[in-house]
């Protein structure tokens, strides 16, 4: 079962995870957060590949991966 | 909510929220690739100290939820060396900044590497001193506008990784927050090197470097270190005009030598000997 | 040559008896940076310390040579280093984090001429103050002067206890004189040594800087054992977390600095002697303590109603013991010092309103003879 969370009480919106995710799956939230800024959000769950490259980049700790890539 | 796997080795009652870096610096993803190395090696977190200077890099360890070591700006690799000569058995890694190591810490990077102490520096370049709002260092390129450069900086940088390599370290790589795996795989090639290791992590500093030379936020940024990195054996075959403005990325060198503390301890056993005999 | 405590009766060199003591103390790693009057200490330790398991790292300068000290310390191990006055300047940001950590460390310091490179190969006594204030913020340190080489061994077991007790770096203020000239050094089969306070309760329970009151020492586990130690320089709160408020400030600081001050009368050893029936007393500290007991001695024999007493702790500064000298009915205090008058203000300040306090300074080079010091408590007489 693989699941994307997105924590918006730490995102800052720097994109660095909607950039480099090599299957376009995220992208920014059209709501601002409670900190002002436009936090990423899961837009395609399905292409994800789970190679964790969001998790190695986020710079605000802010995103987990949930699922192996056997399962 | 499942929280981001670097949180399990977080102090969360310190500054910030969860930390106090900007928004898309380099410096917490070298702290994740730290942990990431720490625990594809398996290795006790009892057992692991992290040491820092001063500075946005040298509050690094002061998020680490093992023992850590938060010491004066430049001095690290110091304080790790008597820290290793008391207790061998524990895995020393050093996180410093640019402007730290090269500039008031100079003497003891170069001491350090000289004597080949098992200890491993990261060092995060990201061209300016951070935390005190962005001026220049020893690193930053020809040219670079900062806060004490404001009409361009006329001093030549240093390549950390030529000065480490020749000072005698046994194992020197450069790599970018970009290349995260390659720089993964380094830190834990250092960690098991039972030498002094160094590897340089080019850096965005969004925020005061970033910004004051027009490259722009931290995804950008990242995106040029990727557009304009190029791999040793490449650039080998390069001319210097083809070369300029380019990040060499790669492993320098990879070789044994005698460390200081093991050789220290040989002293031990062999005056052991000599009373032995008399 | 694997003995700790080399027993018996030597004829040292206060350097030599220096490192002696420090090896019968328990001290593990030494790091120095050769500098006259100061390096026989580092050039016995060179081979002594790897007889008894320890190790010896020549610094590539003074500071370098401290952060190793305090390395080490940090991880459990007694540690040490000697210089002289320049080397102390060099090591100023050190002790402040020393002083800051809390991290027990031994510095020698054989005083020379100064300021600056001075005169390497004479004396001075002009490190007093360098060695209490010269970081920056508060904090307290613990100070011991030696008057001979068989003191360079006694305070150096000394300053290695009571920098575990307090954990505070602890200053032995040795001068070129005492450090060079050979003696008869009595070195006994047992020394008594202290080791520092570990927790008694396991690592979940752990505050690292939590304590009772202000002039609380807390206990100190090394890296590696399991406790998750946050050592740093910023100022923090009792889990080790960063602060910018002032109550932390003030805490933290306060602490620092009444752990020693406060506990003045537990640390402070002197020397004295024909106090009762004196009119004067003549202060003394170092080697100059040397050159006064021989004038007294001749005051004595000449009818002279004269006493001396001899600080071996210059800090903490002992403001009750010159207090209450200073209360008997004294025509005056003399001072002499080898510098332009420095632990005189100090005296000043507590005895002042008391007694005339008369310094008597000496800047360095020479030590002052017997017959000046008779000559002054003639006139003052």
């Amino acid at each position: 079962m693989k699941k994307i969370y997105v924590d918006e009480n730490l995102c800052t919106g720097c994109g660095i995870c909607i950039e480099f995710c090599p299957k376009e799956v995220l992208s920014y939230s059209t709501q601002r957060s409670l900190k002002g800024i436009y936090p990423a959000r899961v837009e395609n769950l399905e292409a994800c590949t789970l190679c964790r490259t969001c998790e190695l980049y986020c710079s605000a700790f802010a995103i987990a991966v949930e699922g192996e890539k056997d399962e | 909510m499942k929280r981001h796997p670097a949180l399990k080795y977080f102090r969360f009652d310190r500054p910030g929220n969860p930390h106090l870096w900007c928004s898309g610096c380099g410096i917490p993803q070298v702290w994740y690739y730290t942990i990431k190395a720490i625990e594809e090696l398996n290795l006790d977190i009892d057992k692991v100290l992290w040491v820092g200077g001063s500075g946005c890099t040298g509050r690094m360890c002061t998020y680490w939820i093992g023992d850590y070591f938060h010491t004066l700006h430049g001095r690290p690799s110091g304080f790790a060396t008597g820290v290793k000569l008391a207790n061998p058995e524990l895995t020393v890694i050093c996180h410093m900044g640019d402007g730290e190591v090269a500039g008031i810490g100079g003497n003891h990077l170069i001491q350090t590497a000289r004597r080949n102490v098992d200890l491993v520096a990261i060092v995060v370049n990201n061209f300016n001193y951070g935390m005190t709002g962005g001026q220049f260092s020893p690193t930053t390129p020809r040219g670079a506008f900062t806060m004490t450069s404001q009409l361009g900086h006329i001093e030549y940088p240093f390549d950390l990784c030529e000065l480490a390599v020749t000072c005698g370290a046994t194992y020197v790589a450069r790599w970018t927050t970009f290349h995260a795996r390659p720089l993964i795989n380094s830190i834990k090639k250092g960690i098991q090197k039972k030498g002094f290791s160094l590897i340089e992590v080019i850096s965005q500093c969004p925020t005061q470097y970033g910004r004051r030379n027009k490259i722009g936020n931290g995804m950008q940024m990242m995106k040029w270190f990727k557009e304009n990195s190029i791999r040793k054996k490449k650039a080998e075959r390069m001319s210097k005009e083809e070369l300029k403005d380019k990040f060499i990325i790669g492993e320098f060198v990879d070789i044994e030598k005698a460390e200081f503390g093991a050789s220290l301890r040989e002293l031990i056993e062999k005056r052991r000997r000599e009373s032995g005999k008399s | 040559m694997n003995k700790r405590i080399l027993s018996g009766v030597h004829l040292f060199q206060g350097d030599e008896a220096c490192v002696e003591g420090a090896i019968a103390a328990g001290c593990n790693l030494f790091a120095g940076y050769p500098i006259t009057p100061a390096t026989e200490i580092s050039e016995r330790l060179s081979w002594r310390l790897f007889d008894v398991g320890g190790i010896f790292v020549q610094g590539a300068d003074e500071l370098d040579s401290l952060t190793i000290v305090i390395g080490a310390a940090c991880a459990g191990w007694k540690a040490m280093t000697a210089t002289s006055g320049n080397g102390i300047c060099l090591m100023q940001e050190c002790i402040g984090y020393a002083a800051i950590t809390e991290t027990p460390c031994v510095i020698v310091d054989v005083q020379r001429a100064g300021p600056g490179t001075g005169v390497a190969t004479k004396t001075m006594q002009g490190d007093v103050y360098q060695v209490r204030y010269g970081s920056n913020g508060d904090y307290s340190i613990i100070a011991l002067a030696p008057e001979s080489p068989q003191e360079m061994f006694d305070l150096t077991v000394e300053a290695f206890n009571l920098s575990e007790i307090y954990r505070v770096p602890t200053f032995i203020l040795s001068d070129e004189i005492v450090g060079h000239m050979r003696e008869k050094v009595v070195i006994p089969e047992k020394v008594k040594i202290v080791e520092r306070k570990k927790p008694k309760v396991p690592p979940q329970e752990f505050l690292p800087f939590k304590v009772e009151s202000d002039t609380d020492v807390p206990p100190m586990p090394a890296f590696g054992e399991g406790y998750r130690m946050p050592v740093s320089g910023l100022t923090h709160t009792e889990t080790g977390s960063p602060s910018t408020e002032y109550e932390v400030q003030k805490k933290m600081v306060s602490r620092l600095w009444n752990k020693v001050e406060k506990k003045v009368e537990e640390i402070t050893k002197i020397e004295s002697a024909c106090l009762e029936d004196a009119k004067v007393v003549v202060l003394a500290y170092g080697s100059v303590a040397r050159s006064v007991k021989s004038a007294v001695l001749e005051a004595r024999k000449n009818g002279l109603k004269v006493g001396y007493l001899r600080m071996i702790t210059i800090w903490p500064f002992p403001d009750k013991v010159i207090e209450n000298i200073a209360k008997r009915e004294l025509k005056a205090i003399i001072f002499p010092e080898m510098n332009m008058g420095k632990i005189v203000r100090e005296t000043e300040r507590v005895a002042g309103k008391s007694t005339e306090v008369i310094s008597f300074p000496k800047p360095g080079v020479e030590l002052h003879k017997p017959k000046e010091i008779y000559n002054l408590i003639r006139r003052v007489i």
